[in-house]
């Protein structure tokens, strides 16, 4: 079985600690969600996984073997980022066959629009097609950075429903704003409070940090 | 594993793709300068040409970063990306520009 893990991860920016000694683990079956305050770091955290970024010091192994730049090997990762990445020109189907994951075309939601451009797509299909490539792509992890920002509810479950159907077969991290869906989906949660990584078990926990207010 | 040569070249036509026409006018400007300077515009074509390619990954950076993300989940660096870019198109720009001497000065 695969393990990812994130060890020993520092980040500032300025005088500004971002992470601090941040320790995390994925295993297939994982779906690892991540939650915080705007600016908390967890973008930047994917990022450093994801190999894009780089901290004051940080160590990534899957399977206790040190990678360096990670994406580099599509094989073991793929990174949904917050902001639409797609070409506007490509279509759908095309999408599909570029990153390996043709059974996103056999998705009912996306059906009526497989031959459709990027481009001529809603903001919130742009966001789902997005999703599912990264979900279906034939990578052990999947980092997924804001998934559920700008979707309906009935996309917020479809993506849900997908991302259970694929942790059968690969480890999922994700981070979002909307705590509601997160915790419906993920079976490991943490929260990132003045730097430091912390798993929570309880909503409740989400005041105590003060994600959420007294009043919620 | 190093990454597969298909993903790479399929990343550098789709890159490439992103620049065709600040490309073409860079190739226009070229070749009218070889009809008027003749031989010595190539010392100036290299010169627009790297300025070209700088002017561009500045405007990359800046406009269309997140794109490189695309680039990114095939396992494509953004240095990898520029660099195979950059060779293609002298490969391409050059042959064009000695065909058009060829054609004018011979």
């Amino acid at each position: 079985m695969s393990i990812l893990e994130a060890d020993s991860i520092n980040l500032s920016f300025g005088p500004r600690k971002i992470l601090s000694n941040v320790y995390l683990q994925c295993k297939r079956g994982d779906v690892v969600g991540i939650i915080g305050r705007n600016g908390s770091g967890k973008s930047s955290l994917m990022k450093l996984i994801f190999g894009t970024l780089r901290g004051e010091n940080q160590s990534i192994r899957v399977n206790r073997q040190y990678v360096d730049q990670l994406y580099k090997k599509p094989e073991m990762i793929n990174y949904l980022p917050q902001d639409s990445f797609l070409m506007n020109y490509l279509t759908v189907k095309q999408v599909s066959r570029i990153f390996d994951a043709e059974q996103i075309v056999n998705i009912e939601i996306l059906k009526p629009h497989i031959n459709n451009r990027i481009g001529e797509l809603s903001g919130g299909l742009k966001k789902l097609i997005e999703i599912f490539t990264m979900l279906y792509m034939q990578s052990k992890f999947v980092l997924l950075d804001e998934p559920f920002s700008f979707l309906s509810p009935v996309f917020v479950e479809e993506v849900s429903t997908h991302i259970k159907l694929q942790s059968r077969k690969k480890g999922i991290m994700l981070t979002d704003h909307q705590y509601q869906s997160v915790w419906g989906v993920a079976n490991k949660y943490y929260i990132l409070y003045d730097g430091i990584l912390r798993e929570i078990y309880q909503l409740d926990e989400l005041e105590q940090y003060g994600y959420l207010s007294n009043k919620s | 594993m190093p990454i597969p040569n298909k993903k790479l070249l399929l990343g550098v036509r789709l890159f490439y793709r992103e620049y065709t026409v600040f490309n073409l006018i860079l190739t226009l400007v070229g070749i009218s300068f070889i009809m008027t300077l003749g031989e010595i515009s190539f010392i100036y074509i290299f010169w627009i040409k790297s300025l070209g390619y700088f002017v561009f990954g500045a405007l990359y950076l800046m406009g269309k970063r997140k794109h490189l993300y695309f680039f990114h989940n095939l396992g494509i660096s953004a240095f990898s990306l520029f660099g195979a870019s950059i060779v293609l198109d002298i490969l391409i720009s050059l042959s064009i520009f000695i065909i058009t001497y060829q054609i004018i000065y011979h």
